[in-house]
């Protein structure tokens, strides 16, 4: 029968034990780079949003001290610096005038 | 129950390798073909989690993966240069037993070598057969058909009678 010559022709045709060997070895390599490889990503995507909230916290911080400087600079201290008071007082007439004037 | 080819590398490699080895075997006659189309499915099937049904379920995934394979093989342009400038009968046999069977199974074409190899040696019907390779169940049967009639010119008349 054409079936048992080819079965029996087959049945010896084998992977080298060496061949099988290798291909063991990069398979359980390959399985267990996979396990690997997922704890690693996992610490690199926390890693990042570690950074991305840092780097945001930062900018935060930075900004505020910037907007704080600006409105403390806009605001009534800075002002009360440009103001000079001028007094004119005229004693004779009696007449006194008190002129805040921004310079 | 459900296979996860990672958890057992080493297993499924001894109990499906050689199947692989042998299809791709039979489809490219040439032995170092073979062990780097095994090698390259074989590792496919860890590079990836993939979860399979059953035994079967791993066994029609490496077979339909290992024609896949050997089909490029056979179209890349590296290859069909390579037949082209080389003595094909050569590459063909040099690393086989030389037999009536081989020599004819060498002049088959090789579309018709992997239906007859998950046929005669698998021992899948032409109906699983066109499923698992995803062809009509028709083309198959013809497949056989026309190489059952090539391999019976090949083999000759006096010898007809063992293999028939």
């Amino acid at each position: 029968m054409f079936k048992d010559v080819y079965r029996r022709e087959f049945s010896n045709i084998q992977p080298d034990e060496l061949f099988l060997e290798r291909l063991n070895d990069a398979a359980v390599r390959m399985s267990s780079n996979g396990h690997r490889s997922i704890s690693r990503r996992l610490g690199i995507l926390v890693a990042a949003i570690l950074v991305l909230l840092l780097s945001a916290t930062a900018v935060a911080v930075v900004q505020g001290k910037l907007l704080h400087s600006k409105i403390a600079g806009s605001g009534a201290e800075e002002f009360a610096e440009q103001v000079q008071d001028i007094h004119v007082a005229d004693a004779s007439d009696g007449f006194s005038l008190m002129i805040d004037e921004v310079v | 129950m459900p296979i996860i080819p990672k958890d057992n590398p080493h297993g499924i490699i001894q109990a499906f390798a050689p199947m692989v080895f042998r299809l791709a075997f039979a489809r490219t006659r040439i032995r170092a073909d073979a062990e780097d189309i095994c090698q390259d499915v074989m590792l496919r099937l860890f590079r990836k989690s993939y979860t399979l049904e059953s035994e079967e379920h791993l066994r029609h995934w490496l077979i339909r993966a290992t024609v896949q394979r050997a089909s490029d093989l056979f179209r890349s342009s590296w290859r069909r240069r390579v037949l082209v400038t080389e003595s094909v009968p050569e590459i063909a046999t040099h690393d086989i037993e030389d037999t009536p069977l081989s020599r004819a199974l060498d002049q088959l074409p090789e579309k018709y070598r992997v239906v007859v190899h998950l046929h005669y040696y698998e021992d899948y019907t032409t109906n699983e057969i066109a499923g698992i390779l995803g062809r009509k169940p028709t083309t198959v049967r013809t497949q056989l058909v026309r190489a059952r009639e090539l391999l019976k010119t090949e083999l000759g008349s006096e010898r007809r009678q063992e293999y028939v």
